[in-house]
Parts: structure tokens; C-alpha cells; sequence
């Protein structure tokens, strides 16, 4: 049954029976209207009885002030929704645009905002915009939780309100995570005209949006030591159609017309008995697997290392340096047109295989972002994942137990080349005595397997904030350094 | 009886001792602050200019003590000492509760002082006191509605001043034709008296009455 007080739906037709928001949410007198009557009306007549026109004047303004405000009752809820960019996310880039859609008569519009690890935020903001109306169909996924309202379908008549638009408040986080993050809560509570209306408070959420990592701009990096395939970015030691010169040899079966230096040839042979080709290098590609050890997530607070309290989302935790790294590396690689595959350790799946292109990295870039520790998973035995041959491998993790070390020799001795690269963040300073005593020991045990991989000849690159900016330069060494040892 | 050598020594030593414990405690080594400690982090809302929301309730003092004050001071019989006590005591409740309840016996208890004035049937000083009752209001409203550590837009300040500004000058006037009737005759003032509340219950009709709202409500 339908009648015309029922609420127009979105496809033009009206809904069954009266549908009422699933919220009492509605436009209410505030106290203030009624003190304001008292004060007035006592006054008044104070000032009637004792014949003082003074006193009655006092409490004229407030009187009037509220009668007029409650005859000015708001046709409509306001209304206030969410709208989020439909793109990727970066760290420090996770934003959000409040819109508030208030009637004429709503004057201010009180949000409380909150995020995961942040403060709340708590603003009081004119309800409406002046200037031009907003046009709706902007390039952005509007996600419209209008408020109070939560009824599928559900649409409210709205009234023309020429000359002010709805009412838009951008929003950004101070978060650096990466990965899958919560994002904004908001309330909304709206007033009418001299505070006399106040809409009672609604709230809506933000979706849960996948942070990818950025990635630093990284230089040369190490390569494995045998190149793999006929064609690829680098000059491989095989003949082929390369660019690069080997020699100049003298025509034999096989070799290609085309590839004859009749310079050569005319200076060597006169008579043309033998003719001279030109041979050149063949073009390899270099294959690299990225291994994230992502079976603890630790922050640089040794207090929140056993699972207890929070970590700070201002501060990068082991595994944002992780994902940030392995996509510095993975960029830089995949731009150069070599091949990127991903392993991720705390979890039992197949690996990404080695792949080249924009879309691979894209791939591995929400791979990246999607890694993450089940549990205490330091306790469980790793098993090296299987590496494709000739490739070199990246090994991510804070060596804070005896498993990577385990892998990068077995890898080696199966002959593959390795770097590890550190993404233990700066610890902050411990307070309490038994803590600061658990991260020495922890500290020098640590130190202690990197020295002894050092020692083995394994590249250990820093990652953590304060190394992060030598890392590309330390990495170009360690790649010169290879090739050098290649030749 | 004065004390041994040995037992001064002895009690010298244990104030010492003592001394030294609770500096120990008192003092906060470098190494506590870690960065756990710092306050969270803020979002980042992007507003028009703001005002913090603490402003309001010194601003709120300011004005409600001049109310007390401006209405005091025209009353002769009243000591200093029993309005300023009374007066501070209702200003301090003001600042710290700014309810609606609150602001309304304050501007009765502000009529009740003015009603003392010498000037009667009308004292001209009520032009003043007025306003700075309804100013008053607003910003009771204000300290009220805003937590000490939001933030407010400056132009919610005057939203809806063109409202007040014709309810203060509708105000001033009706002050004024009251300030001229008290010189012409009582029965005038009666007269104009009746027919301001004559104006207040058409308003109050006219808002009682009116159509169906789309907002939920029956």
C-alpha cells in the first residue's frame, strides 16, 4: 500500500506503507528554547507586575529570538556522506571529503571525526556552501551513507536550494601504514537557527582501503650471476642480436648476410675470398624473486613487540619498510625490463612467478600491500621457497631470529645469489629495565647473524629511516661490485 | 635537651638518604621519553579559518560578570560585597556549567538588580544590557555545544546575524519608544505593552501552526 506521504524511491516509484528511517533520528527543540521562553515570560511579567518596562525589555531578545527560530523548523534532515577517490592509495596520501547536504534553515553542522590511531577531531562548520550548487557525477566513488538514514532505496524529496551547494570538508589522514586500513568514522549533528533545533547525531564509516607502498627511486641493482634467455635489457655473454660488438669474424654457415662488414672485408680480402661478419652479444634478462618475510610486524616501540598496545600509524613498522623496499626494488627492476616474482613467508601459498611488465608490477605492488603475519609465526619452521634457477634472490625481513639466516644458506648453496636487505626500523629508547635488557640481548644477537653473513659475503642493506636515503647508493655498489666479478 | 654529635650525624645522614630516594622517583630520566608517550596523531581537516573552542567560555565569564555588573550598578540599596560574591559565584557556575538554565537565572537575577534602579518605570541602560544579555546567551551556547578542544568556524560565529542584528534593532527600538512613553503617560506604556504581547502571540501562533514536515515526524 502506497499514499503520498510514503517516501519517493530511486527508481521513481514510491515505497510500500510509510517507511521510516531504521533510526529515531529526527529535528528536536533544544533546552535552550525552553529556558529561553521561561526566562523571557518571567521577565514580562516581572516587569508588568511591577510596572518596569526595563526589566520585561531584558528578556525580549532571547524571547523573540526563540519564537522565531522555532516557527523556522527544518523541512528536512540534513544529510552527510563520504566521498572517496576510486584510485590507488599511497601512505601519507588516505583522504576523504565529508559532504554535508543541510536544508535552508540549518545553520551548523557539529562532526566528531575519528581514525584508527588518531586523536578524535571534533568541528563545528556552517552546514552550507554558498556559491554554485554542486555538480553531482564528479570523477570520484561517492560512497553515499546518508545520514540519518540507512534504508536501501530510500531517497527524500529534496527541495530546490538555489545558491548554496552542498557543504564539502576534505579530510586527510596522518597515517604512513601500508596495507588494509581503516579509515574515517564520522558523526554528524546538525542545528537550526539560534541553536533552538539540533538533529540528533548519526554516523557513517569509510570503506577499508588497501594502502599501497610507495616506492623510493632506486639506481642500478645487483643482478643474478647468469643471465637467462635470448632477448632482455642486458648484454649476456652468448652471440646473439645484440647491440654490443664481439668480433669480426669470417663468414661461416649459419651467420646472416645481412651481418657482413664489407669494410672488413675489402680491407682483409681483397678478392673477396673471404668475407668478414660482424658478431655481436646476445641480449639476456635477469630474473629476481622477492622474498618478504612478513611473519612479524614490529614497530620501532619494543613495547608493543609481544602483541601489547598499539602501534603508533605515524610510524613506519617493519613491515611498511619491507613493502616500501620491495617495491623500490620491484619498480626498478620492472622498469629496467627484467622479471619480479614474490614469495611471501608467513604465508602457505604459491608464489607470484617472475614476470615483466606494468600490470605484473601492479600485481606485485597489491601482493605487497596484502602480505601480512598470521600469528606468532616466529616460532614456526621455514621452509626455503623454491627459487627459480639463476635467479637472484631479495630477502626482506629484521633477523630477529635464526630462519633467515637458515634460508640465505641454503639458497647460496644452491647458487643463487642473495641480498638482504634490513627492515628492522630505529628502536626507540626502552624505559622499563627488563625490556631494555631483552632488546640488548635481542640487539646483539641480531648483530651478531648480520656479521656473520657479511662475513659469508652476503650484502646486507639498511632500510630503516635513518639509513634508507644511503640505500640506492650502497645497492649501485653492490651491483658494480658484481659486475666486476662477472667479467 | 640538645642532641648527641652522633645522633645528629645519624639524622643528617637518614634526611639525606631520603632526599635522595625521592629525587630518585621525582625526577623522569631522558630515556622515559619515548616516543610512545607523544600525544596521537591528528587528522587534518580542512576548514575556513577557526576559533579553539576554550575561547568561549573566558569570553563567556567576560561578558556575564559586565551583565551583573551593568545591572548591580544601577541598584543604590545593594552592598559591593553581597553583589560581587553572589554575582562571581553565578558567573563561575556560568563558565563551568553554561547550560540554558543557568543563563536564564542570570539574566532574571540581572532583571531583579535592575529592577532596584532609580530611573523607574524605564532605566535607560537597559539598551545596553539587552544586547549583552543576548550576547550572553549565544555564547553560553556556544561554550555549551563546543568541547574545550574542538574547533569552531569563524563564520559559524555569524551565521544568522542578519537575525540578530534585526532582533537586537527591533530591541533597541521597542527600548526606545518605551523610553519615550514613560515621559508621555502610564496609560501609553500599558498600551504599548499590550501590544507587544499581542506581536509575541501571533508569533507563537504562527509557529505552532503550519504544514506536515518531511523529517520523520508525524
Amino acid at each position: 500500500m502506497t499514499d503520498d506521504s510514503s517516501p519517493l524511491l530511486t527508481d521513481g516509484t514510491r515505497a510500500p506503507g510509510r517507511a521510516r528511517p531504521p533510526e529515531k533520528v529526527r529535528w528536536r527543540a533544544t533546552s535552550g528554547y525552553d529556558a529561553a521562553m521561561v526566562a523571557g515570560v518571567v521577565l514580562l511579567g516581572l516587569g508588568l507586575i511591577i510596572g518596569r518596562a526595563d526589566v520585561a525589555l531584558l528578556g525580549a531578545p532571547g524571547l523573540v529570538a526563540a519564537v522565531l527560530a522555532r516557527s523556522a523548523r527544518p523541512a528536512r534532515l540534513t544529510e552527510a556522506w563520504l566521498e572517496e577517490p576510486s584510485g590507488p592509495t599511497s601512505p601519507g596520501d588516505v583522504s576523504a571529503t565529508v559532504v554535508i547536504d543541510a536544508p535552508d534553515e540549518a545553520g551548523l553542522a557539529h562532526l566528531r571525526i575519528n581514525a584508527p590511531g588518531h586523536r578524535e577531531t571534533q568541528v563545528i562548520v556552517v552546514a552550507r556552501s554558498a556559491g554554485e550548487p554542486d555538480a553531482e557525477g564528479e570523477a570520484s566513488e561517492a560512497r553515499r551513507v546518508a545520514l540519518p538514514h540507512a534504508v536501501p532505496g530510500f531517497a527524500a524529496e529534496r527541495r530546490g536550494d538555489p545558491g548554496f551547494g552542498p557543504r564539502r570538508i576534505p579530510l586527510t589522514l596522518a597515517s604512513v601504514r601500508t596495507g588494509p586500513q581503516e579509515t574515517f568514522t564520522v558523526g554528524l549533528r546538525a542545528y537550526g537557527p539560534a541553536g533552538v533545533w539540533e538533529q540528533l547525531p548519526g554516523e557513517t564509516h569509510g570503506k577499508r582501503r588497501l594502502v599501497l607502498p610507495a616506492a623510493s627511486p632506486l639506481g642500478r641493482l645487483p643482478l643474478p650471476g647468469r643471465l637467462r634467455g635470448l632477448t632482455g635489457p642486458h648484454t649476456s655473454r652468448r652471440l646473439g642480436d645484440g647491440a654490443e660488438l664481439r668480433d669480426v669474424h669470417p663468414f661461416a654457415p649459419g651467420d646472416r648476410l645481412r651481418r657482413i662488414d664489407w669494410r672488413t672485408t675489402a680491407r682483409r680480402s681483397p678478392d673477396l675470398d673471404t668475407l668478414y661478419v660482424r658478431r655481436t652479444y646476445a641480449t639476456a634478462e635477469a630474473t629476481a624473486m622477492l622474498v618478504v618475510d612478513s611473519r612479524d610486524d614490529v614497530g620501532p616501540d619494543v613495547r608493543t613487540w609481544r602483541g601489547y598496545g598499539t602501534q603508533r600509524v605515524d610510524e613506519p613498522t617493519s613491515l611498511d619498510l619491507a613493502r616500501n623496499a620491495a617495491a623500490s626494488v620491484a619498480t626498478a627492476l620492472v622498469g629496467a625490463g627484467d622479471r619480479v616474482g614474490f614469495q611471501d613467508l608467513a604465508l602457505q601459498r604459491r608464489p607470484l612467478p617472475p614476470a615483466a611488465g606494468q600490470r605484473h608490477l601492479r600485481r606485485l605492488l597489491h601482493a605487497l600491500a596484502l602480505a601480512h603475519p598470521l600469528d606468532r609465526a616466529t616460532h614456526h619452521r621455514v621452509r626455503p621457497p623454491q627459487v627459480p634457477a639463476d635467479a637472484i634472490v631479495y630477502l626482506f625481513t629484521t633477523m630477529l631470529d635464526d630462519e633467515p639466516l637458515g634460508l640465505v644458506r641454503t639458497w647460496r648453496e644452491l647458487g643463487h645469489a642473495v641480498v638482504l636487505v634490513d627492515t628492522l626500523p630505529d628502536v626507540h629508547a626502552v624505559a622499563e629495565p627488563h625490556l631494555r635488557i631483552g632488546w640488548r640481548i635481542a640487539r646483539m644477537e641480531r648483530a651478531d647473524r648480520l656479521a656473520a653473513l657479511r662475513r659469508e659475503g652476503v650484502p646486507v642493506i639498511a632500510w630503516a629511516g635513518s639509513q634508507r636515503t644511503q640505500a640506492a647508493t650502497r645497492l649501485e655498489a653492490v651491483a658494480r661490485e658484481n659486475e666486476r666479478l662477472r667479467r | 635537651m640538645t642532641l648527641l654529635t652522633s645522633e645528629r650525624r645519624r639524622l643528617g645522614a637518614a634526611w639525606r638518604t631520603l632526599v635522595r630516594v625521592f629525587l630518585t622517583i621525582a625526577r623522569k630520566p631522558a630515556v622515559e621519553r619515548v616516543s610512545a608517550d607523544r600525544p596521537l596523531p591528528r587528522l587534518t581537516v580542512s576548514t575556513a579559518p577557526t576559533l579553539p573552542g576554550w575561547v568561549f567560555r573566558p569570553l563567556l565569564g567576560v561578558a556575564a560578570a559586565a551583565l551583573i555588573a551593568g545591572a548591580a550598578a544601577r541598584t543604590e540599596p545593594l552592598t559591593v560585597g553581597l553583589v560581587s560574591s553572589v554575582g562571581t559565584i553565578l558567573v563561575a557556575v556560568l563558565v563551568v556549567r553554561p547550560g540554558p538554565t543557568v543563563v536564564g537565572v542570570l539574566l532574571v537575577g540581572s532583571g531583579l538588580l535592575l529592577a532596584g534602579s532609580d530611573l523607574a518605570p524605564f532605566d535607560p541602560w537597559v539598551l545596553l544590557l539587552a544586547p549583552l544579555g543576548y550576547v550572553v546567551a549565544r555564547l553560553a551556547w556556544f561554550a555549551d555545544r563546543v568541547p574545550l578542544t574542538a574547533r569552531v568556524e569563524r563564520a559559524a560565529l555569524v551565521q544568522g546575524w542578519r537575525r540578530d542584528a534585526t532582533i537586537l534593532a527591533g530591541t533597541t527600538l521597542l527600548g526606545a519608544l518605551a523610553l519615550v512613553a514613560t515621559g508621555i503617560s502610564a496609560g501609553v506604556g500599558v498600551l504599548l505593552g499590550g501590544l507587544s504581547l499581542v506581536v509575541l502571540v501571533w508569533l507563537v501562533a504562527l509557529a505552532t501552526s503550519g504544514p506536515a514536515r518531511d523529517d520523520g515526524e508525524d
